[in-house]
């Protein structure tokens, strides 16, 4: 994926408006006259310009980080295939496992990032906090989607079936039908500022099961398993490795999706904002 | 004493006979009318069903969905920061075309 780092997305100027803009003196100049002298007042190039600009230092740690997730997938897999041996009982499948157990983790990270942006958007109406909700909210969607499908298929031999309500998948199930919902909302064309301030309260109110699903076991006595919590049996020793390294990949992984897709919205937001102010001034009905 | 003991097995033995007839003629009956049921009604199993699963396809189809999932994911991102490098570029040319203002 080509990787531009925008350095003005992280410091939003609005728009020109109209009404104070000195040259914008309505009913005086042609439609398309507008926009560009009002930039070229502020001493800016054009926002198409800024968001084409060359990589800046932010590309540096994105590119390092893509490559240490690249050398970390390398080392999980020997760690799962070779290092890590077969469990007694549940044979092969227990492999998902590690790729199973991280991807709740970052299912986690994702929602919560998203929450808590969408609680700091509230507050201060800032569309930077916006775009990392959404970046959150979908990575977190994606690692959910991982945990809900890759589940069924280990329970299909642990369990002897598919799906079950134990309460913990239960949950997780719930936690992500409020985040696709979000998604969904926000996935309506341009959002408006309604539209954004009542998805900031779902993901916010999506929050709330977060705990609930990481205790539901131990409070609800479900047949998910606990191996890893204080009352699990443990692991044998040899498996711990693969399940750290899983656990560092998907962190990896799982910040460069969420930064690059927050980088994307900021984007997107950029080019909302140009095409309202373009419309506004009748320059898009000309192109 | 023994004579007690000899009554207490015959009528255990009997007891028994009588138990094992029984559930016989309830399997006998019971497969007689399987193939028949079996194209009629779907009946719930009582007890615990052994099967074999095979785990090997089962692992190589969850980490097949999560490679799926994560470059599908990759592949999304790639196509929406086209999208708007495209919008930019359009609204670019669309300014770059506008008559400017007299300064």
């Amino acid at each position: 994926m080509p990787h531009q780092a925008d350095a003005n997305a992280s410091s939003p100027r609005p728009m020109p408006s109209a009404p104070n803009a000195p040259d914008s003196v309505a009913g005086e100049r042609e439609p398309g006259q507008l926009v560009q002298p009002a930039l070229a007042q502020r001493n800016e190039r054009p926002m198409a310009q800024q968001a084409n600009a060359p990589a800046t230092r932010a590309s540096v740690p994105f590119t390092l980080l893509t490559a240490v997730s690249a050398v970390l997938m390398l080392v999980e897999l020997y760690l799962i295939f070779v290092h890590a041996p077969v469990e007694r009982q549940m044979g092969i499948v227990q492999k998902i496992f590690y790729f199973h157990v991280p991807s709740a983790y970052m299912m986690y990270l994702g929602f919560g990032l998203s929450a808590v942006a969408s609680a700091v958007y509230l507050a201060k109406r800032d569309d930077r906090w916006d775009a990392w909700a959404v970046a959150g909210a979908e990575v977190g969607a994606v690692f959910c989607l991982v945990v809900l499908l890759t589940g069924p298929l280990w329970g299909r031999k642990a369990w002897g079936t598919y799906w079950t309500w134990d309460p913990r998948i239960t949950t997780t199930l719930l936690a992500g039908m409020v985040y696709f919902a979000y998604l969904v909302l926000r996935s309506f064309g341009n959002t408006g500022e309604v539209e954004k301030r009542f998805a900031a309260g779902l993901s916010i109110f999506g929050l709330l099961d977060l705990p609930i699903i990481h205790y539901s076991v131990q409070r609800w006595r479900g047949t998910h398993p606990t191996v890893i919590t204080g009352k699990g049996g443990g692991l044998h020793p040899d498996m711990y490795p693969a399940l750290f390294v899983g656990f560092l990949l998907f962190t990896v992984l799982g910040v460069l999706l969420m930064w690059e897709r927050a980088r994307v919205e900021r984007l997107r937001q950029r080019v909302q904002s140009i095409e309202i102010e373009a419309a506004e001034r009748g320059l898009l009905e000309e192109a | 004493m023994r004579r007690r003991f000899g009554t207490g097995f015959s009528f255990a033995w009997l007891s028994a006979a009588a138990l094992v007839t029984a559930q016989a003629s309830v399997v006998l009956a019971q497969a007689t009318d399987a193939a028949g049921d079996r194209a009629a009604s779907f009946q719930a199993v009582s007890g615990g069903v052994q099967e074999d699963v095979a785990g090997g396809p089962l692992m190589l189809l969850s980490y097949a969905i999560v490679w799926l999932l994560v470059f599908g994911y990759v592949f999304r991102l790639s196509r929406l920061q086209r999208g708007v490098e495209g919008s930019l570029e359009r609204l670019e040319r669309t300014l770059a075309a506008a008559p400017r203002a007299p300064e």
